[in-house]
């Protein structure tokens, strides 16, 4: 499949030249995967997939279009090229579009592991009941699953251009997800868990199973506490889904339009002292570390924000050119079929030296939050607010004293990272809804809380 | 389109193994996007996304693979994919004979999308751009955009069906920021439908803007909305996302089948206020959540899903029918063909009541008046919800007073649904995009002004 894609990709680069294009560029992307998923010991579901799209992109009178399409044919090659100049007809917007040259060093990554073609479908099956058996096995109060499945998948990506450029890249990762549904009496819960991995055999279906397993028992048993201001805990896996919510300021783009905070703040103090957050586009097998962005620039290593100073926004070829500075290396697309925007590539909370329990001693009294629903909803990354259902636990002097639910937690992001205490060692790895994150649990000063 | 001929070779490679049925669903979808932010048109795409998937199913069990190759060589390969996974070939002869039926068009499209239609897309998004940006002084950013899309769809099964559908969907995003320097508020509105270019001609753009900087402008000045349980008054249109989340998701037999619903079993039993009357109708023509056909093959279907609070129906798609041991319901629903599909919802809505709208804000002492709602999420398991209150108002003592901000409403649908006491007659519609197991797939949204007894707002 890799063959037939940088064939078409040469294809459309030829043709694109024989119809006097100037400056153009062709992405393109394969891939496969499987999914199992079991119920009650059998497979209930499984998908096996293989998918290919390729996107060009061409500048005329300076302004860019762009078009995509999943099928490699002679028509899709004239539908690239045609659409792709309609639309860069009809664009406005003045700032200077980049068809890049290369950067003069790409440094070699781990980002993809060998081991992982080989690992069969039966394999993936014997994992996903794995971990219904010992979801089962963790308590009496497991009825039955909700969700148990594992996954494993690899993509290729290649990049060519008009400039010469030609890079290609490999990525894999498995996961697998686990969301037990229990009984306390009358009382069902059901929690959702899930770990992902560049390597199949690092992930710990027991230890997944039996983590989702505890933590739905234990909020059987939530109860609501009084509306008030309570210090917080967010839990690790809790920070990273809200992280991946508001990434978006630290987008150079979103500076730019307006759509950020952030904008010109670099230099300043926009943090507590204890949060230093890095993009490590570089990092050792990290879920998105690579050589190159999606528009070929070299990836980077950088703080964003280092003892609570803004360094730096993230940027692409364009908003770096605007901002007069050099690309960061975060020229990237949500997809295949879209346009070269701002994103993170890992991005990193540098960890401090306590634990969870650690902590919660120093918070004395508060509540962990260990589950956040309806960030795509409650939560606003241009005003910076969030109002979330929420769960967790009640710590007095310390200790954990209730398991707490039906409550919300309200405010805003840019005062949150303001008001850090204390940042943990815990790091959680998170790779959803294209945003990977790494980051330990931590602790803030007062947020509201509304409960009974 | 692919032949019969084709289908059938395809349905028997994929039967081959012992499945007891087969399907092949060929998707065929070009959409566009155009994007306006800051004044000047920013972004313009096209993408052709084309694919297939077949699924098998042995009982209960499902068995899916898809790919972009739609060439016989291509569905065989997907069809060899799928029937290898119940073991080796037992070279069992069928006959299967496929019937083509005629799709009953509920959508029509009096003005299709096709090339060259530039100009009105454009006129319609600066429209809305400048009816947002010229609002107020305080709106700082506006960001309007036009996405459109054409698919066509071929699904044949082992049942004898052989379809070929149609679907034409067009949607408008207008976002406005109004800023005072350090702080930020928005506001948001979307309009779209299952129609072709006669849309744009049908709306106010400039309103549409209007709308949406209104929105942001009123949250700008808003306070922040206090915490704590009280009466909340839930207005018409998108606060109909209240039930979709609340009780829409937990009808679906992709919860109900595996026992992970609070309604599972309740099918006859008062679940609701007797004031509720909810339902799902897929054949509204030209709403944004309307079908012709399931993505199944199947009729598009109108479901009464409750009756002055009983219960009466699931949403039930082809697969959990055979585990649910009850008929489909026309629900089955994917985002495109990198998903099988699921019992999903169309148009869900709430039925118009008696109560005046005057009557419910005077019953109120002290509360919130959730004027527009954004979107929201559901555990099925245990019911639980949680939506965001874009607009928001404090009523005293019958009067809406003060706007407030940063407003979630959380509970769990099996009690809000007991607690809907008053339902007025202003019943109103609005467009959503639901996710789940099957993708993201276009919804509508609908209720009267409704008043919930008692409900947390979460606050600062």
């Amino acid at each position: 499949m890799n063959n037939e894609l940088n064939q078409f990709c040469d294809k459309v680069l030829a043709k694109a030249k024989i119809n006097g294009l100037e400056e153009f560029e062709v992405y393109g992307v394969s891939g496969s995967s499987i999914e199992v998923g079991i119920n009650a010991g059998e497979i209930d579901t499984y998908s096996v997939n293989d998918s290919i799209g390729v996107s060009f992109r061409t500048k005329v009178d300076g302004k860019m279009g762009y078009a995509a399409t999943t099928t490699l044919d002679d028509v899709s090659v004239d539908m690239l090229i045609n659409k792709s100049k309609e639309n860069a007809e009809i664009i406005e917007d003045d700032d200077v579009q980049f068809i890049f040259e290369g950067s003069e060093k790409y440094q070699e990554t781990l980002s993809y592991n060998e081991k992982m073609q080989d690992v069969s479908a039966s394999q993936i099956i014997e994992i996903a009941k794995s971990i219904e058996k010992y979801a089962l096995a963790a308590d009496k109060r497991v009825k039955h699953m909700q969700q148990c499945i594992a996954c494993s998948g690899n993509k290729t990506t290649v990049l060519k251009n008009s400039k010469g450029l030609s890079l290609s890249r490999k990525s894999n990762q498995a996961a697998i997800l686990c969301s037990p549904v229990v009984y306390c009496g009358d009382i069902a819960n059901s929690c959702y868990k899930s770990e992902m991995s560049l390597d199949i055999n690092t992930l710990d279906a027991k230890k997944l199973a039996e983590f989702a397993v505890e933590e739905a028992i234990e909020q059987c048993l939530a109860q609501e506490i009084p509306s008030n201001k309570y210090k917080v805990i967010f839990r690790n896996d809790v920070v990273a889904s809200i992280l991946e919510t508001f990434a978006s300021v630290f987008s150079g783009e979103s500076a730019q339009k307006g759509l950020s905070l952030l904008a010109g703040k670099e230099g300043e103090n926009v943090a507590s002292q204890a949060f230093t957050l890095i993009d490590d586009g570089l990092m050792d097998w990290g879920f998105s570390t690579k050589s190159f962005d999606d528009e070929g620039v070299a990836v980077t290593t950088k703080p964003i924000i280092e003892n609570g100073v803004l360094k730096t926004l993230l940027h692409n070829l364009k908003t770096a050119n605007k901002a007069g500075i050099a690309s960061t290396g975060n020229g990237n697309k949500q997809r295949y079929d879209a346009s070269i925007s701002v994103s993170a590539n890992n991005l990193v909370v540098k960890t401090g030296d306590k634990n969870l329990q650690e902590l919660a001693t120093v918070m004395n009294n508060g509540i962990i939050i260990t589950d956040l629903a309806g960030l795509h909803s409650g939560a606003n990354a241009i005003s910076g607010d969030f109002s979330l259902s929420a769960k967790g636990y009640l710590i007095e002097n310390g200790e954990n004293i209730q398991s707490v639910s039906g409550i919300t937690v309200s405010g805003n992001f840019y005062d949150v990272i303001k008001n850090i205490i204390e940042v943990g060692c815990d790091a959680f790895a998170s790779d959803e809804n294209s945003a990977t994150i790494y980051t330990p649990s931590i602790l803030c000063n007062d947020l509201s809380i509304a409960g009974k | 389109m692919i032949s019969k001929v084709v289908c059938q070779r395809v349905l028997e490679k994929a039967m081959s193994t012992g499945a007891d049925f087969a399907e092949i669903y060929c998707e065929d979808k070009t959409s566009n996007s155009i994007n306006m932010i800051g004044g000047k048109i920013d972004n313009s795409l096209t993408n052709r996304n084309k694919g297939a998937g077949i699924r098998i199913f042995t009982g209960v069990r499902s068995v899916y693979a898809y790919g972009n190759d739609t060439t016989e060589k291509g569905l065989l390969s997907l069809a060899e994919k799928v029937s290898a996974s119940l073991g080796d070939d037992k070279n069992l002869v069928l006959d299967i004979v496929l019937d083509e039926r005629t799709v009953e068009i509920i959508n029509p499209i009096p003005l299709p999308l096709a090339d060259g239609q530039i100009k009105e897309k454009i006129d319609a998004i600066k429209n809305s751009y400048h009816g947002a940006k010229n609002f107020s002084s305080e709106i700082s950013q506006v960001s309007a955009g036009l996405g459109d899309s054409f698919k066509t769809v071929l699904i044949a099964n082992t049942e004898g069906l052989y379809v070929t559908d149609s679907a034409s969907y067009i949607r408008m995003r207008i976002s406005a920021i109004a800023s005072n320097g350090t702080e930020n508020q928005t506001g948001f509105i979307a309009p779209g439908a299952y129609k072709g270019m006669e849309f744009l001609s049908e709306n106010d753009w400039k309103a549409q803007g209007e709308k949406a900087s209104k929105q942001a402008v009123t949250m700008l000045h808003a306070i922040d909305c206090p915490a704590g349980r009280m009466p909340v008054i839930i207005g018409n249109g998108f606060g109909g996302v209240i039930f979709h989340e609340a009780c829409g998701h937990s009808l679906e037999a992709t919860s109900v089948a595996k026992n992970n619903s609070v309604f599972c079993g309740k099918l006859g039993e008062k679940i609701a206020n007797t004031k509720v009357t909810a339902i799902d109708d897929g054949t509204i023509p030209n709403y944004w959540g309307s079908i012709n056909i399931s993505d199944e093959g199947e009729p598009s279907q109108r479901n009464v899903l409750i009756e002055n609070g009983i219960l009466k129906s699931y949403l039930v798609d082809k697969l959990n029918s055979r585990r649910m041991n009850m008929p489909s319901t026309g629900s089955g629903r994917r985002e495109n063909y990198t998903y099988p599909p699921t019992s999903r919802m169309t148009n869900t809505y709430i039925d118009k009541g008696t109560d005046k709208i005057e009557d419910i804000l005077k019953s109120v002492d002290d509360g919130l008046y959730a004027m527009s709602m954004g979107g929201g999420s559901v555990n099925p398991v245990t019911g639980e919800f949680n939506f965001a209150v874009c607009e928001g108002y404090l009523i005293k003592n019958g009067e809406v007073t003060q706007a407030v901000r940063g407003a979630t409403l959380i509970g769990k649908g099996s009690d809000i649904l007991m607690d809907i006491d008053m339902v007025s007659d202003d019943l109103e519609h609005a467009e959503g995009v639901c996710g789940s197991l099957s993708g993201n797939v276009n919804t509508r949204l609908g209720q009267p002004t409704i008043r919930v007894k008692e409900i947390t707002v979460g606050g600062k």
